[in-house]
């Protein structure tokens, strides 16, 4: 889900930048800091709307550097266990597919009691282990790889509707575990 | 020990499908993908080129249901008629737009709250809008 979200970012600035220009460069510094950043606690954070306060700048004792504490107005995305979302597949082996959602990259996975899941660290109940429905299978031949069955087809760059099931949350990056293996999920046109 | 319980990860306690978004994100305002698009396509600052942006630029354009900003704020009003609906649900609806009452409850598990009807109605006045914006 996109949220509008009002965060703050603190500034460490060196005294050469003191003058005239300080502010348009104290903006471009928190465009260049903040966007497309990715953190646990609030998602990626995709653009800043607006500055709100640019802050007051407390001179640090010490070193004579200021800090700014800024807050500003920004587009973030975090994705939420339980949530549908609409994604692109990007990349299609024997073990399930990579769907592209915004900036986040979710796995669904065809393999029953599958590696790469343990290897991820996302602890789920072993009968969830298959989130592609059977009738959906792994054909080798085809060129791109692909899922198929008798009326759906799934290869890369196929927009599928799918549920995230898991989200594993990294200092700079998300994971996430996604299933098709519901109603009204799957392949969209 | 009540800071010890304070600090504890919110991590397992998220899920959308109960509406519990975590201490940041339960009251904070969510955007439709076509605002997204429209905030992104809109800015008076240059692109920052980062994997990111553009990946949510193409992100957005590919799945915005409503291409003018008319159509997006017509559809929020259309669902503020419905005041159980949260910005949650409200977001989820028009982003997914499904296509029954039925559907909805399906992927929006926490709309059981609501009437079959009066979804239905929403829903047939959003898919409506969305066929013949402009």
């Amino acid at each position: 889900m996109f949220f509008i979200k009002e965060l703050t970012h603190t500034i460490l600035l060196h005294p050469s930048y003191f003058g005239p220009r300080m502010l348009s460069f104290l903006e471009s510094k928190l465009y260049s800091d903040v966007e497309g950043t990715c953190s646990g606690q609030f998602g990626y954070i995709i653009a800043v709307v607006s500055i709100l306060d640019i802050g007051k700048g407390m001179v640090l004792s010490g070193s004579g550097q200021a800090e700014f504490i800024t807050r500003y107005r920004a587009i973030v995305f975090k994705p939420f266990k339980g949530e549908v979302v609409d994604g692109v597949v990007n990349n299609v082996n024997k073990m399930g597919f990579f769907a592209d959602v915004g900036p986040l990259t979710v796995f669904v996975s065809h393999q029953v009691g599958l590696r790469a899941v343990s290897l991820l660290a996302f602890s789920l109940s072993s009968g969830l282990f298959q989130l592609i429905h059977p009738d959906l299978r792994f054909d080798s031949n085809s060129n791109p790889p692909s899922f198929a069955s008798v009326d759906q087809i799934i290869e890369k760059s196929t927009h599928v509707r799918l549920k995230i099931v898991g989200t594993r949350v990294d200092a700079t990056e998300i994971f996430a575990i996604g299933t098709i293996k519901e109603d009204h999920l799957g392949v969209i046109d | 020990m009540a800071t010890k319980f304070r600090h504890r990860p919110q991590n397992e306690e998220e899920d959308a499908s109960a509406l519990k978004l975590g201490a940041e994100f339960n009251n904070a305002g969510c955007l439709l993908i076509s605002e997204v698009k429209y905030l992104l396509e809109n800015r008076d600052k240059d692109a920052p080129d980062t994997k990111v942006y553009n990946k949510t630029l193409e992100y957005v354009k590919t799945f915005t249901k409503f291409n003018t900003t008319h159509s997006a704020s017509a559809v929020r009003d259309t669902l503020r008629r419905e005041p159980a609906l949260t910005q949650f649900e409200t977001a989820q609806i028009a982003n997914l737009c499904p296509a029954s009452a039925d559907e909805a409850k399906s992927v929006i598990p926490s709309l059981v709250k609501i009437d079959d009807d009066r979804l239905e109605a929403l829903l047939r006045d959003i898919q409506t809008m969305r066929k013949y914006q402009s």
